[in-house]
């Protein structure tokens, strides 16, 4: 069904780009197009625009040694249908440069200042070509990603200067925010051009937590680089170690047992609880709204207490192997989770009926931060923040992996985009997380958790896609003998960060906190 | 004489346990223990006993704001009533006191701005947009009183209130009370107009004009906001309301006064906790609607006493 | 209006509790430091290999686990269920470096 559909991507494509196309594999549900770099824009452009594909993600591989030149990967995700396209195109042997994607596909831009950064390339015509991820004091000429700079080379600092974007008016002035902020939270400088109150331009400079993970999984063991992955963003654990799990697996192109399909989905669900009760409680927090915030996390700490009581970790840590789960499920353990599910749920309706019934607290998130529909989907935003501005994408029902296909849920959707719709796009997903656990305990089959996975035959690509409780993650790797060749990470904030910097527009100074709250992005993840 | 010295010592001494009974309660509301009411004590002996950092950029301004503060904030204790319904009156009244709390506020103003920093003139800016209100309504509440008194020295406000025997249902005095009330929370730096507990630089509004303070000056300027704080409840419970207040020398009725004065704070500090918890932070821009409903009801505070007349 | 109160502390109570004054004990099967068998182990270092932040070693004294490096994550557990067990223990705050190494004799 979905070999016939990719099949006819082939086959509409217009006579001029059909030529293009050098070789198109499928390998389970992804279609492979190999092409060349002068064609790898409007191809790509083609398959975004037509099949209303949003762009997963774009990085680069160091094939130097072996092939003399760079490879691209851009891989789209069509609508209506659980596949993929990847588009695969090397650019010219001892080349460094390549034509932007960019204009064309708005949502590339990240994508390849990274690209640009990591591996030395020249993207020509992006409209932004400054670093992203490389700092000032970084020579030239030195890229990370690159096979021949070793794990452990420490370049030579320099003196650089990063400009960032300059507002000219009559009483404009920057305020530098961070990444030394007041308060206990991730390192991350904000730069604000401001008359008097109101925001006139936001600039978001990250990077200041980069540890560098993508260069230490291509000398990681398979086995070993589960803890690697529940390391890249601490409170999406499962969600990362769970796709990194399944990207392995599909590269071993093994089955895991139904029953582990199941107990991932329970921890999936659980870290999605803590993580969205989490949110709800530092909106309150911000707003100065103490009793609603006091009374949130103590739900969250419940809800941590029970992932203890489960998995032994409170954070969700060592849950998942490759080949399945770690730790069974016991007959207790289901009466306790349900038991406690029970009264978790209970006193989070106190805690919404709490929120949504303070005039004062109401005041504060109505028609703070818009962002609209055009520009959500413009940016590729995903997760809850993109839900509420409208637009209808959820990984685990449009890709279902580990046990979603077989249960029953709604995805709840906002149309305001403000950080009210948001938060209650959060509150809904909460609901339906307590119910999808529910399920899964009254479901789960009997069976082995776990099932051996040896053979990963080098060469081969695979990738998978998980919904954190951030928004959609993507690992994808090309293998290596045992280790990755190419680990490409992408965590949900990477796409978010963006938005943030449209959402703030015409809001004033101090609402800025409350609108970084609502989308609580991670900083560790987007910098990997 | 010592009586009056000996209550503005009694009223700097217990400010900070005023400040750490507010936090105590505002912790019971959210469930949970919260630091012990001597807590505010602790800290400023630690803040005593560290060094200061200060900026290089910073004139002498900056150095000199936390003695000006402290002493700002000392010759304003003086002059209010506690335990005694006479105070310091030869020194000022409530004119020279509104204004040593503005000369106050006009120092830190200009040292936050003094070390360059973004914060410290967001803070200031929006402290004098937020006084820029409240100080009117301060001034009308107590002048409202001051006409019933028939005199400007706060002592002898509530020596006066005290003996006539003032009927407690009065409009101008719970007009004026209520604008007294409303103004407090706005110059204290609570809940809606700003929140004390907050780490967040961006919604800062007197924190900010603190930040770059450390070490003893910290300390200073911490205690300089406290006692601020315990004046202001002073003036509301021993001007608006100086029941109980001793009017003569003897211990029975010194005792008395104490006990009502203690009595009367603590309710006022239990109240404003329970406001604190009870709301949100307002929306910096919608903070002038309630300032003015506060402006407006010292206003009719004024204007009530002339239409009723004294009774 | 009161709902801060009614849903609040008026229902709950107050929920904390004194730490350290009243000890913190962890739920159900919580993953603290590794504890080895002296007794129990062969030296065959499966448990050295499957560490992956070297945080255990085989000296002639015994097995030695360094608490700064351990991320409990359970691998030296799971490739020993012999003599490796993961205890329940997580105060491990120490105020000098010999402390964070905790060293297990054989026999």
């Amino acid at each position: 069904m979905t070999v016939e559909k990719l099949r006819l991507i082939v086959e509409e494509l217009p006579p001029e780009l059909h030529s293009k196309v050098r070789s198109a594999k499928i390998r389970g549900n992804d279609l492979r197009l190999v092409t060349g770099i002068d064609d790898l824009a409007s191809l790509a452009k083609h398959i975004h625009g037509v099949y209303q594909a949003p762009l997963v993600t774009m990085h680069a591989t160091d094939d130097r040694a072996a092939e003399d030149c760079f490879k691209l990967y851009v891989v789209l995700s069509p609508r209506g249908m659980d596949a993929f396209v990847t588009i695969i195109a090397a650019l010219e042997p001892r080349s460094q440069r390549f034509v932007s994607l960019t204009p064309q596909i708005n949502e590339a831009d990240w994508y390849e200042r990274e690209v640009q950064d990591m591996f030395g390339l020249e993207a020509i015509g992006h409209p932004d070509p400054r670093p992203l991820v490389l700092y000032d004091d970084w020579p030239q000429g030195e890229h990370p990603l690159r096979k021949d700079f070793p794990l452990d080379r420490r370049p030579p600092r320099i003196k650089g200067e990063y400009s960032f974007t300059k507002v000219e008016g009559e009483g404009v002035y920057e305020i530098p925010v961070g990444p030394v902020h007041a308060g206990v939270i991730e390192p991350g400088h904000f730069r604000f051009s401001v008359a008097g109150e109101p925001i006139i331009n936001l600039e978001v400079r990250l990077g200041y937590v980069h540890k560098g993970i993508e260069k230490i999984s291509e000398s990681t063991p398979y086995w070993r680089g589960i803890h690697l992955a529940e390391r890249i963003s601490g409170d999406n654990s499962v969600a990362h170690s769970t796709a990194y799990c399944q990207t392995v697996e599909a590269l071993a192109s093994a089955e895991v047992p139904e029953r582990a399909e199941y107990i991932r989905t329970v921890m999936l669900e659980l870290e999605r609880i803590y993580n969205l009760i989490g949110d709800i409680s530092g909106i309150a927090l911000d707003t100065a709204f103490s009793v609603g915030a006091a009374n949130g996390y103590l739900l969250r700490e419940r809800a941590l207490n029970l992932n203890e009581c489960l998995t032994g970790s409170r954070l969700l840590r060592s849950v998942n192997v490759i080949g399945g789960v770690r730790k069974d499920l016991s007959a207790n353990d289901r009466e306790k989770t349900l038991s406690a599910l029970v009264r978790l749920k209970l006193e989070f309706e106190d805690l919404v009926d709490l929120m949504v019934t303070s005039t004062s607290l109401l005041d504060r998130v109505e028609t703070t931060g818009k962002l609209s529909t055009e520009m959500a989907v413009r940016l590729n935003v995903v997760g809850p923040v993109a839900r509420a501005s409208g637009v209808d994408r959820d990984v685990r029902r449009d890709h279902p992996y580990a046990a979603y296909d077989r249960l029953n849920f709604l995805v709840p959707r906002g149309a305001a985009g403000d950080v009210n719709a948001r938060t209650r796009v959060k509150i809904d997903e909460v609901r339906e997380s307590f119910s999808l656990i529910d399920q899964a305990l009254d479901g789960m089959p009997s069976g082995p958790i776990r099932t051996v996975v040896e053979n990963i035959p080098a060469g081969e690509m695979a990738m998978s896609l998980v919904e954190s409780p951030r928004g959609e993650l993507v690992h994808w790797i090309l293998a290596g003998r045992e280790r990755p060749y190419r680990h490409k990470i992408r965590d949900a904030s990477f796409c978010n960060w963006l938005a943030m910097e449209e959402a703030v527009l015409g809001n004033i100074v101090p609402d800025f906190p409350l609108i970084n709250k609502s989308f609580n992005l991670s900083y560790s993840g987007n910098d990997l | 004489m010592i009586v009056e010295v000996l209550q503005t010592i009694l009223l700097v001494a217990i400010a900070p346990l005023i400040t750490g009974i507010i936090r105590k309660v505002k912790a019971y509301l959210q469930s949970r223990t919260g630091p012990s009411v001597l807590q505010p004590y602790r800290d400023l002996r630690k803040l005593f006993s560290k060094g200061s950092v200060v900026s290089k950029d910073a004139s002498w301004v900056f150095s000199i704001t936390p003695y000006v503060c402290m002493s700002a904030i000392l010759v304003a204790a003086l002059l209010v009533p506690v335990v005694y319904a006479r105070a310091f009156g030869f020194v000022g009244d409530l004119i020279v006191l509104i204004y040593l709390l503005s000369m106050m506020r006009f120092f830190m103003s200009l040292s936050a701005l003094d070390t360059g920093s973004a914060f410290g003139g967001m803070g200031s800016s929006r402290e004098m947009y937020i006084s820029s209100i409240v100080e009117p309504t301060m001034l009308l509440s107590i002048f409202a009183m001051a006409l019933v008194a028939g005199t400007t020295s706060l002592g002898d406000i509530a020596d006066g209130v005290a003996t006539n025997g003032w009927d407690l249902v009065a409009p101008t005095l719970l007009l004026a009370a209520a604008a007294f009330f409303i103004a407090t929370l706005a110059e204290n730096a609570r809940v809606p107009f700003d929140n004390p507990a907050t780490h967040l630089e961006l919604t800062m509004i007197h924190e900010a004009m603190l930040l770059e303070y450390s070490g003893k000056q910290l300390a200073l300027m911490e205690i300089s906001s406290m006692t601020k704080l315990i004046i202001f409840l002073a003036i509301l419970s021993n001007v608006f309301f100086p029941w109980g207040i001793a009017t003569d020398l003897t211990v029975l009725s010194l005792a008395g006064g104490l006990l009502a004065f203690l009595m009367k704070v603590l309710v006022l500090a239990v109240l404003i906790a329970v406001i604190e918890s009870a709301m949100a932070k307002m929306r910096l821009f919608r903070l002038p609607n309630i300032l003015t409903v506060a402006f407006i009801l010292s206003l009719l505070a004024v204007m009530s006493f002339y239409i009723l007349g004294a009774t | 209006m009161f709902k801060f109160l009614k849903l609040g502390v008026l229902k709950k109570g107050v929920q904390t509790k004194p730490y350290p004054q009243e000890p913190a004990v962890p739920y159900g099967a919580f993953i603290g430091l590794p504890v080895v068998d002296g007794a129990a182990c062969d030296r065959c270092s499966h448990c050295v290999s499957a560490c992956p932040v070297q945080a255990i070693s085989l000296t002639e004294e015994g097995v030695e686990i360094s608490t700064a490096r351990c991320i409990f994550c359970g691998d030296c557990a799971e490739v020993c269920p012999k003599a490796i067990k993961m205890s329940r223990e997580f105060e491990l705050a120490a105020t000098s470096k010999e402390d964070l190494r905790m060293v297990y004799r054989h026999g």
